[in-house]
């Protein structure tokens, strides 16, 4: 088994840059009543992807289920190899789980050496890897300490270089800033984000929160109660984003309506307003309007086009502001702009919309 | 603040009153018996006997006890199959169950199976190996007795511990059995050294079942607990609190000896 798991031929073995690193095809896991896929996708060498969805959509048992901790149906490709028929200790994917699952009893130098000793892997390549990771992730300091006596930040940094040592063919990472304070959590994602790139890891982390996909994310793959909505690269999906889940992160307004006429005027009513648009949508078709908050301008008068709209929030930022305000009972639109708010909260203002609709599925 | 006072009044008060009951009793005995007796009795041949034999089963009988106990506690901890509550129920027998009655019960096993002549017995005998009656009969009838402790108290400290450490050490390249020698059994140390003293101070007091399946023949199955029967059948008072009283000192002796011998491994 030990042959099999030599790293130097995964290393190898990728040659072909025009094929992904992990193929995954058809991935299923049933857990009781909650399912998860089938899914099918696909990450590059050295590549980042995130993993991201609201809690209960399946995140983790996707990762445990693609490092063999939880039994799937379903195909996946690793450089090629197929590895769903393996046990987790040959797959050679090191997963670090979201409270880091540090081995209590060991000092931090023994949790990153415990497994390569016990496979072994003394030789200088190790010892390399060893000492670049222990200055890529400042541990010296910490090599003699136990896990209990590491703040949550240092417990992340041994168990990331716990994994690493072993240069695994894929590294898994469960919210790995869920525990850390959101303080620190930009300089640890930039941090990653360097190590990663530095050995040329490829990463597939999980997260809830968008920003971190923004702030690490290659391929981005957004979950929603099991399925896989949209997955693509991040610069792709974020201008295109199919979930709420996405489009509520990037701040996108939606107002779904009805296409109608009157006479050359063509509208999409959402309750009882009239929203004019410019579209070759046929008449009772359902369609979305998407529009960010830019698009919008706000008038203080009525104007022609323009839709009465009731102030509901208004959130003074400094140097700009942004407001919430309501189109008809319970549609909430996001508006922007500089300086202070002009408006308070119960007035009503006039704004016009830059956007086509887009047809619902 | 009262409420407090009185609930810490009440726990302190509880551990005095146990205290003061266990410091009582030993006192009423070595008052009744003397020092001297006490003396006499450790070097007699009888109790000096009776010291190793106890000191040798107990031993045996515990390693033994953990040696089935370690791997069937950790497959039950991990076990989460429909007949988990049957399973579960039926290692509570020998819990449950006084030792003489499981004293009997294996008593039965070996002299009537798997019929009476010949029996289990009669067949061990022939092969060199007789169990009723004899030493292996005392390490049978207490690792009958304490197995079921030994089951729970391991059990208890598998499923007290992370099971995303063990999932790591799997996707870290460590199999099945390579998990838990190195990354469950260090975990769990505490919880097997607990189990060990729990389980070796049972047996070295273990009587009911020792007495029916072993016999109580004086300097051959005579373990300490025997030996304070036999006096007390005797009706030489004396003699039994004194086996009683090395009985204590041997087995603290032993504990105190184990538990700081763990303590600097750990």
């Amino acid at each position: 088994m030990k042959e099999s798991q030599g790293q130097s031929n995964e290393k190898v073995s990728h040659t072909d840059d025009s094929r992904p690193w992990l193929e995954v095809n058809h991935l299923m896991v049933q857990q009781g009543p909650f399912r998860l896929g089938p899914v099918t996708f696909s990450l590059g060498y050295a590549q980042c992807g995130v993993v991201i969805g609201p809690s209960g959509s399946g995140k983790s048992t996707l990762l445990e289920a693609l490092c063999g901790l939880r039994p799937s149906s379903g195909t996946i490709l690793l450089g090629g190899r197929p590895v769903e028929h393996l046990p987790p200790e040959a797959r050679q994917m090191a997963l670090v789980p979201q409270d880091y699952a540090l081995f209590p009893h060991l000092s931090a130098r023994s949790n990153i050496l415990l497994v390569p000793r016990l496979r072994r892997l003394s030789d200088q390549a190790l010892q390399e890897r060893f000492h670049t990771l222990i200055r890529l992730l400042q541990l010296e300091p910490l090599l003699n300490k136990k896990p209990d006596q590491l703040s949550g930040g240092e417990r992340q940094r041994v168990a990331l270089a716990r994994a690493l040592v072993l240069s695994p063919t894929l590294l898994l990472l469960d919210e790995p800033f869920a525990a850390l304070d959101p303080q620190i959590r930009p300089p640890v994602r930039r941090r990653l984000r360097q190590i990663f790139k530095e050995l040329g890891t490829t990463v597939l982390l999980v997260s809830h929160d968008p920003m971190d996909a923004a702030a690490l994310a290659d391929m981005v793959y957004v979950l929603e109660k099991g399925q896989l909505l949209q997955w693509g690269p991040w610069d792709q999906v974020i201008r295109q984003p199919l979930s709420p889940y996405l489009t509520d992160f990037v701040g996108i307004n939606r107002l779904t309506g009805i296409v109608v006429s009157q006479g050359d005027q063509r509208y999409l009513q959402v309750g009882t307003l009239l929203i004019p648009v410019h579209t070759t949508l046929p008449d009772g078709c359902s369609a979305t309007l998407h529009f960010y908050p830019s698009h919008v301008t706000i008038h203080p008068t009525p104007a022609p086009h323009t839709i009465p709209v009731k102030v509901v929030e208004r959130l003074d930022l400094g140097d700009r502001f942004q407001i919430s305000a309501e189109v008809s009972d319970g549609v909430v639109v996001t508006l922007e702009g500089s300086g202070p708010p002009p408006v308070s909260i119960g007035q009503i203002l006039f704004i016009t919309i830059t956007a086509q609709p887009q047809p619902d599925q | 603040m009262i409420v407090n006072r009185l609930f810490w009044f009440w726990a302190s008060g509880s551990l005095l009153l146990y205290v003061a009951l266990l410091l009582f009793v030993t006192i009423v005995c070595v008052a009744f018996t003397g020092p001297v007796p006490v003396l006499q009795q450790v070097r007699s041949p009888d109790i000096l006997f009776a010291v190793q034999l106890s000191v040798r089963t107990a031993t045996v009988s515990t390693l033994l006890s953990l040696l089935i106990g370690l791997p069937a506690a950790y497959r039950l901890a991990h076990y989460q199959g429909r007949f988990k509550d049957i399973v579960d129920g039926l290692l509570d027998i020998p819990l449950v169950l006084p030792p003489i009655a499981i004293g009997a019960a294996l008593l039965v096993f070996f002299s009537q199976f798997p019929s009476r002549e010949p029996s289990l017995d009669k067949i061990l005998g022939r092969l060199g190996m007789p169990i009723l009656f004899e030493v292996p009969a005392i390490v049978i009838a207490q690792f009958a007795v304490i197995s079921g402790y030994s089951l729970r108290v391991l059990k208890a400290s598998f499923e007290s511990l992370n099971p995303r450490t063990s999932a790591v050490a799997r996707t870290l390249g460590l199999n099945q059995a390579q998990t838990f020698l190195f990354v469950e059994l260090p975990q769990a140390a505490p919880g097997l050294i607990a189990a060990t003293i729990l389980l070796w101070a049972r047996a070295m007091g273990e009587f009911g079942a020792t007495v029916v399946l072993a016999g109580a023949t004086a300097g051959k199955t005579e373990v300490l607990p025997i030996s304070i029967w036999l006096a007390m059948q005797a009706v030489q008072f004396e003699k039994a609190l004194a086996a009683a009283i090395v009985l204590i000192i041997v087995s603290l002796g032993a504990l105190f000896l184990f538990r700081s011998v763990t303590r600097v491994r750990l």
